[in-house]
Parts: C-alpha cells; structure tokens; sequence
C-alpha cells in the first residue's frame, strides 16, 4: 500500500527546531551555571537562537494545520485533551517560550539570569527535545517510530544540534568567551557517540520487532532513503563533526583555528540533525493489518 | 445508548465499489476523495484462488486512537459508539491520520478538517437509517445495528458468522468481517 504520509518536510523541520531551540537553551543556561561572568554574549546567542527557531518552527507547524490556518481561532482549542501529546506539547512550549523571553529580558536589562530560572528553563528545554519524539513515538500506525528510544535519541541530537549553533554563532560574534568552556565542547566527542549508538539500537530494536519497520529500516541501509542517510546522516552529520574534533583536540580554544572547527563541525551537525528527522519521518511504513 | 457497529461479509462482495460511490455522495466528497478505499488480498493455493476485496473504513473503535490524539478534542465518541469529528473545532494537524492504523481518515480539501466515516449519522433525524453503503450494497455484504443489543441483526450474524474484527487486537473494532 503506498499511501502519501500525513506528516512531511514541515514536521520534519519543526520536530528539528524545536529541539534546536531546546538544545541552544541548554548551552546558554549551562554555559550560565559554569561561568556566567565571561559567556555573557555566547548566552545572549544561545537565547536569541532559541526564540528565533522556536518561532519559526512554531509558525510552520501552524501552516501546516490548514483547517486553523482558515479558522485561527481554533488555534486556542490545542489544550483540550490530556491523553494527547501534541496538548502537553503545547503548555510545554508555552512555558518554556515565556522562560526564553524573560531570561532574554533579563540579560538585555544586563541583570543577573537567577539560577533557579535557568534550571527550570533548562528541564523546560529537556521536555521540549524529548516530546518531539514522544509525539511520534506514540504512533503504532508506523512501526518504525513506534518506540521508546526515539525521545532519548531526540533529546541527544537535540542538545548535540543546538550545541553547535550556539559554538557557530559565538564563533562569529563572541569568540573569545568559548575558551573557560572546554568541558562543555569536550561533549561534542561525546554526543555523536551516543547518537551513533542509539541509532543503531533503534535500527535494530525496530527491524527486529516488525515487518514494516523492517522495511523502513531497509530503505535507509540500502534503499531510496540510503544516500541522505549515509552521506548527509552518517557522514556529514556525525562522522565528519566527531573526527574534525577529535583530530582537533590541541586546537587552543578562541584561536582562529578553533573557530573555524566550531564552523564547519557546527554546520555538519545542523545538517545531521535536521536529516535524522527528515528521514525518520519519511522511512514510515505503515503497519499492515489486512492479511 | 447504543453501540453501533458494522459487519461486512468479504466472501459476499464483489468489489463493485457501489458503496464507495454511495458513501462519496451522502457525504459530498470530492471524486478522488473517499471514506472507504479497499485491500486485496489473493486467497487460497493454486489453482483454487480467489481476489478477496476488503472494503475498510473507520473501524468506529472504543479506544479510537485518534480521539486519545486529538489535541483539541475535536474527535469524540457521541454516546452511541460513533466515532465522530466536530468540524468546528478542528485544526487540520493531522495528527489523528497518523495515528490511525487503518488509514481511515482523509483531509477535506476545501476545509482542511480530517474527516472520516461517521455511520452517516449526521442524517439521523432520531430515526436510525441504514448507512448509504449498507443500503446500496447489491449483495447485502454488509449489516449495521446495534452491538449492545443481543438479538440484534448483526449481533445474531456476528455469532452465526464467527466474525472479527480486521485486526484483531490492534484496537476494539466495532466493524467485524467474516472472510
Ligand atoms: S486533524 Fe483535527 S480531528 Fe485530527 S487530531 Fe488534529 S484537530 Fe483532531
């Protein structure tokens, strides 16, 4: 049966901004708890990145529901039902766009963001990445999504995406404020790890738990989804980006040099991270139920 | 307080479509729009085969998925069973087709809203009429009542029948098939 998917490229996009937003949050909010004094900019990056992609996403999410689209009204109906995602999804990105905006605020009025703010922010951004993938996670019409693992590898890929921006935009504009934060980049040999791994659990989990899923785990390996997967997934979006670090560890942090890394790693990690979701939303194949 | 369900009989349709185009008609679809669209599946070993057509709609279930989905509560289950979509409330997000398993809602082109079969409730005037597709079917494959009543039409088949539903458990169905 081959049906057109309900969900395409604006979903794909929005579950990628939305993570984005959560993941660049995290950075500042992090970034803040280490040491606030020095990474003022890099966190007034961090923020503004957030708000910026969180409203973009939003607003593609809200032109792809046409029936609100004509009737924006409808718009306010979003929290009605507890059992589904997409509510929660909702009060949960309400709240954390309103923390955004006020920590924004707060740093533009060249005030101190409270500790107690950012964490809470920074639960808000973790909610906001891991319910991209609940929300298709939930889904037992395709297989493929219908598991447990994809919120964790969201949240991953996430803080792994919006980690990059932040190191990409600072690059340009506060260069110098990346250096008292090497542990933090040090994550960036970490994180393409652990994607790496859970989307090798998930290929397997899934392929090994049904036939459908099977398929769309097939048409990624080797099928029509195989070149964006191993060269834009693979390749440009965690291979490329670990090894420029790892070859690059000595590189001394606010040299010319490590701002080029954070560049170009940054802008493979993009890639990688809207491709993960592109492709797991058109790998869908549906269950079959009719035998 | 009904549960109104259906029962098509695969080994009795033709694959003609009439209820299709019934359905299309009592619900002003579009042409390329429908309610009900068909698998088919060969029965059988060779050389005794068959094409067995499998009309499928929304299966009306009690645990619908696409109402626990729904964020704006605009799918709901109306106190006879019927799995029905408020248009007014409505946004388009199409989360419901997705969670569908049996691809059962389409998007209206000119509203935007998901739409499905609804038992052709929306003409009841109190009286319960048969659905356009159960009315016009030429072969009588399909029977609609009343599941909660037991000496109802299609409760009696659904036991003399041994139907079930398409899939088993992946939802309650409250359309069954004898095949
Ligand atoms: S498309 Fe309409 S009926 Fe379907 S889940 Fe969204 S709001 Fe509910």
């Amino acid at each position: 049966m081959t049906e057109t998917l309900p969900w395409g490229t604006s979903i794909a996009w929005y579950l990628f901004l939305a993570g984005l937003a959560a993941g660049a949050y995290a950075t500042s909010a992090l970034a803040s708890f280490k040491d606030f004094r020095n990474t003022k900019r890099l966190q007034l990056i961090g923020r503004i990145v957030a708000l910026v992609v969180l409203a973009v996403g939003l607003v593609l999410l809200m032109f792809d529901a046409s029936a609100g689209m004509k009737n924006p009204g409808r718009f306010f109906y979003l929290v009605s039902n507890p059992t589904s995602v997409m509510s929660w999804g909702v009060v949960i990105l309400a709240i954390f766009g309103v923390i955004i905006i006020v920590t924004l605020i707060i740093m533009l009025l060249k005030k101190a963001v409270p500790v107690w703010l950012d964490a809470i922010g920074l639960l808000l951004a973790f909610c906001t990445a891991g319910y991209t993938g609940v929300l298709i996670g939930v889904v037992k019409t395709y297989p493929f999504w219908n598991t447990a693992l994809l919120p964790v590898l969201f949240v991953v890929s996430a803080f792994s995406a919006g980690m990059a921006a932040v190191f990409l935009g600072s690059a340009f504009f506060a260069r110098k404020e990346v250096e008292g934060l090497g542990a933090l980049k040090r994550l960036r040999l970490f994180l393409p790890i652990a994607e790496t791994l859970l989307i090798i659990m998930l290929l397997l989990v899934t392929a090994s738990a049904n036939p459908a899923a099977a398929e769309s785990v097939h048409r990624l390996i080797a099928g029509d989804l195989a070149l964006p997967f191993w060269l834009g997934l693979v390749v440009i979006g965690l291979a490329f980006p670990f090894l420029l670090e790892l070859v690059t560890i000595r590189v001394k942090a606010g040299s010319t040099g490590a701002a080029a890394i954070d560049v170009a790693g940054g802008a493979g990690v993009l890639v990688g991270g809207f491709l993960l979701r592109y492709l797991i939303i058109f790998a869908a194949v549906p269950l079959v139920f009719v035998l | 307080m009904a549960s109104y369900g259906m029962l098509i009989d695969t080994t009795k349709c033709v694959g003609c479509y009439a209820c299709r185009v019934a359905c299309q008609m009592q619900n002003s679809l579009h042409v390329t729009d429908s309610f009900i669209h068909y698998d088919e599946v060969e029965k059988g070993t060779f050389p005794n085969v068959r094409n067995e057509h499998v009309p499928l709609a929304c299966m009306q279930c009690k645990d619908a998925p696409c109402v626990s989905v729904c964020p704006t509560g605009a799918s709901y289950i109306n106190a006879d069973g019927v799995v029905l979509v408020n248009s007014e409330r409505c946004i388009g997000c199409k989360y419901c087709m997705n969670a569908c398993p049996y691809h059962a809602r389409i998007q209206d082109q000119d509203t935007g809203v998901a739409e499905k079969c609804r038992f052709c409730i929306l003409a009841d005037d109190g009286s319960v009429p048969d659905p356009a597709c159960v009315s016009t079917c030429i072969t009588g494959a399909r029977i609609f009542g009343d599941l909660s009543d037991p000496n109802s039409d299609i409760s009696l088949a659904i036991i003399k029948k041994n139907a079930k539903p398409i899939a088993g458990d992946l939802t309650a169905s409250k359309v069954y098939y004898v095949r």
